[in-house]
């Protein structure tokens, strides 16, 4: 599967000196390869995040479109939509994102339990747990299991939203500075967790300030002023 | 896995289901209790209506102007008044009656059944037909010298002997409720009650003065044939009936039948304003939680829920609590209705009758539905407008 940007263009209106007009991202081409690990990265307010939502089928662009093999998001209801977002996509957004009335493990297996068929199977079930635990394991909160996010750093729920976004193995993963509030040691374990899902024939994009990042990037592209360039 | 999302949001954030199972209890509450109100009276009326049976009532003058008519049919204050037994023939003589029949009338607080003074109600078996017909549907055959009929509100049943002015009377038969001063009342045949009168003269506990039994009656009510107008024969009884009043027992009722509706009417705009209110309390406490919410409803987007998905979680979070609030605000509506039905009756001074358990069922499932319903339109314009954002934009937004 290749999930890939063509001509995509999305203008905000704002009240601004002369144009009201805002420009976010202007005429992007990007595909995202079957396999490997794509870097984003760009000074705030480039439009890094108004693409990635693009991308996750978010956003509609105001121009060009979006495929996921041949299938333009953008024209799909939004149930269909919504089922290719669940069923292709895992997703770690910008900020904090977390259900406060749920604890941890709840937090990661939601996903999960929120669409899952009325008869699944019990073994199925015990994966999906298993694996939850593992992820934990992996971004280091397995200690926190049954805690709710309101008694959470920063940080913490953080990892909670990348084990998250990988709960049900998606071939796409979308991460908004998924290391903006880890320390070094963490980023490095999440940077090696995206880059075992790369090797394990899963797309990743990462978009990231962190310098270290760049090592882990099989592509790397710059955003200015809407632009995506190359590097 | 875990409990449903909706049960998690609703246990997670116990003030706020706390406050809602309120709002929905107490919308629930006003509007069944109001409506139980309403229907109580109006049931009350038409039952009163039903049970008088007859067009015209001829009462001694003092009846009428002291307003001891009123008292007892409307109040069911018991009462007594007597006029002199030729009223019957020359009631009975004038144009266009088609039946009557006297009754008579004695109060009595001297028995075992009963903390407060019960109306004593004597007809005449053979020319009744406004008590038979109804007695009917707990009562057949003939109430034999000293047996009694009691109301559905004292605590006698067939069987028991209540004692009245010393003499012993066996209860026949207890009457269904009809919400009116027909429930306190002890129903006898014309002979049983004459015994009473003259028992109660013996022992002086009779201050009417020094009557004949057997020469007076109390009221005298009259079916009006077909073809002749209730006013004419009314005005003819009043011009030839002297020392006596007549009264149109529609009009009786329609001085009451006034203020009831302007009772009801009272109450239903009270339901109508409490019900907006709640939907305009209800409607922004749900805009507050969503607005609080956004960005979590954004995570649910995110991970792959629908619009349809996301409405139907909230919808849920809403329903849930609706519906025990109403439900517990139902049945307590039910329950005082129920315990204070009499103290309603005696402080608005009218007939009340509630209605029996199958009504009362459908009237709480249905007030339940429009309190749920209620709190689910609330919720739904909340759960559409945020559904309608583009979630980007929600993400943003809270950053
Ligand atoms: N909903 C919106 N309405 C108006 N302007 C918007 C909207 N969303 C984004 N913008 C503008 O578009 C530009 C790009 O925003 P975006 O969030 O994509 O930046 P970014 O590269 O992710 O920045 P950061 O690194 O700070 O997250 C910014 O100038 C922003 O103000
Ligand atoms: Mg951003």
């Amino acid at each position: 599967m290749n999930l890939r940007a063509e001509n995509i263009t999305k203008q905000f209106i704002r009240k601004r000196k002369g144009s009201n007009v805002m420009t976010a991202v202007q005429d992007v081409s990007l595909t995202l390869p079957e396999q490997g690990l794509t870097l984003i990265y760009g000074h705030s307010g480039s439009g890094k995040s108004t693409l990635m939502n693009m991308l996750a089928g978010l956003l509609a662009p105001t121009s060009g479109q979006v495929f996921l093999d041949d299938t333009d998001l953008y024209k799909l209801d939004d149930q269909n939509l919504s089922k290719l977002r669940r069923d292709h996509f895992g997703m770690i957004p910008q900020g904090q994102t977390a259900l406060h009335s749920l604890t941890v493990m709840e937090n990661v297996l939601l996903p999960y339990a929120l669409f899952g068929k009325k008869g699944r199977e019990e073994a199925e079930t015990a994966g999906a747990e298993a694996y939850a635990r593992e992820l934990l394991e992996m971004t280091g909160i397995s200690d926190l299991r049954d805690v709710k996010p309101g008694e959470m750093s920063g940080g913490e729920i953080r990892r909670m939203a990348i084990a998250r976004a990988l709960i049900r193995k998606p071939e796409f993963l979308l991460a908004d500075e998924p290391t903006a509030d880890l320390d070094e040691d963490n980023t490095k374990i999440v940077l090696d967790l995206f880059q075992a899902q790369a090797d394990h024939g899963k797309s990743v994009l990462i978009i990231s300030h962190d310098p270290t990042s760049r090592a882990f990037a099989d592509t790397t592209y710059l955003m200015r002023d809407g632009l995506l360039l190359p590097e | 896995m875990f409990r449903s999302l909706p049960f998690r949001n609703i246990s997670g954030k116990p003030g706020r289901t706390a406050g809602l199972l309120l709002l929905s209890g107490f919308l629930c509450f006003f509007i069944l209790f109001g409506s139980l109100v309403i229907y109580g009276l109006r049931s009350g009326m038409a039952s009163l209506e039903a049970r008088l049976g007859a067009d015209i009532m001829v009462v001694p003058y003092e009846a009428a102007t002291k307003k001891d008519l009123d008292g007892m049919i409307l109040q069911g204050n018991p009462g007594y008044f007597y006029m002199d037994r030729s009223v019957v023939d020359k009631v009975s003589s004038m144009e266009g009656v088609k039946q009557i029949s006297e009754q008579f009338f004695l109060a009595s607080a001297s028995s075992n059944c009963c903390s407060l003074a019960v109306q004593l109600i004597g007809f005449d078996p053979k020319t009744d037909f406004t008590i038979q017909p109804w007695v009917e549907h707990t009562y057949r055959g003939e109430l034999g010298y000293m047996e009694i009929l009691v109301g559905s509100d004292l605590n006698a049943f067939a069987g028991d002997v209540l004692t009245f002015y010393g003499s012993d009377c066996r209860v026949a038969a207890r009457l269904e409720k009809t919400g009116t001063y027909l429930d306190t009342a002890v129903y006898a045949s014309e002979e049983t009650i004459k015994t009473l009168i003259t028992e109660a003269k013996e022992k002086k506990l009779f201050n009417f003065g020094d009557v004949d039994p057997d020469q007076i009656v109390s009221c005298v009510l009259v079916d009006v044939a077909d073809g002749y107008s209730q006013e004419d024969v009314l005005n003819d009884i009043k011009i030839h009936v002297r020392r006596t009043q007549a009264v149109q027992t529609r009009n009786l009722i329609s001085g009451v039948s006034g203020q009831l509706v302007g009772v009801s009417d009272v109450i239903g705009g009270l339901i109508v304003v409490i019900w907006f209110l709640a939907l305009a309390i209800l409607a922004l406490v749900f805009a507050m939680i969503a607005r609080e919410r956004k960005k979590e409803f954004a995570v649910l987007r995110v991970i792959g829920a629908s619009r349809g998905k996301l409405a139907a979680i909230l919808l849920q979070e809403a329903l849930i609590p609706g519906i025990l609030g109403s439900l517990a605000g139902g049945i307590l509506a039910v329950g005082l209705a129920g315990t204070f039905c009499q103290l309603i009756e005696s402080t608005l001074g009218l007939p009340f009758l509630l209605p029996g358990i199958p009504g009362l069922l459908i009237l709480v499932l249905a007030v339940t539905a429009v309190s749920v319903l209620t709190g689910a339109l609330a919720s739904a314009l909340s759960a559409f407008r945020i559904s309608r954002i583009d979630t980007a934009l929600i993400l943003r937004g809270e950053n």
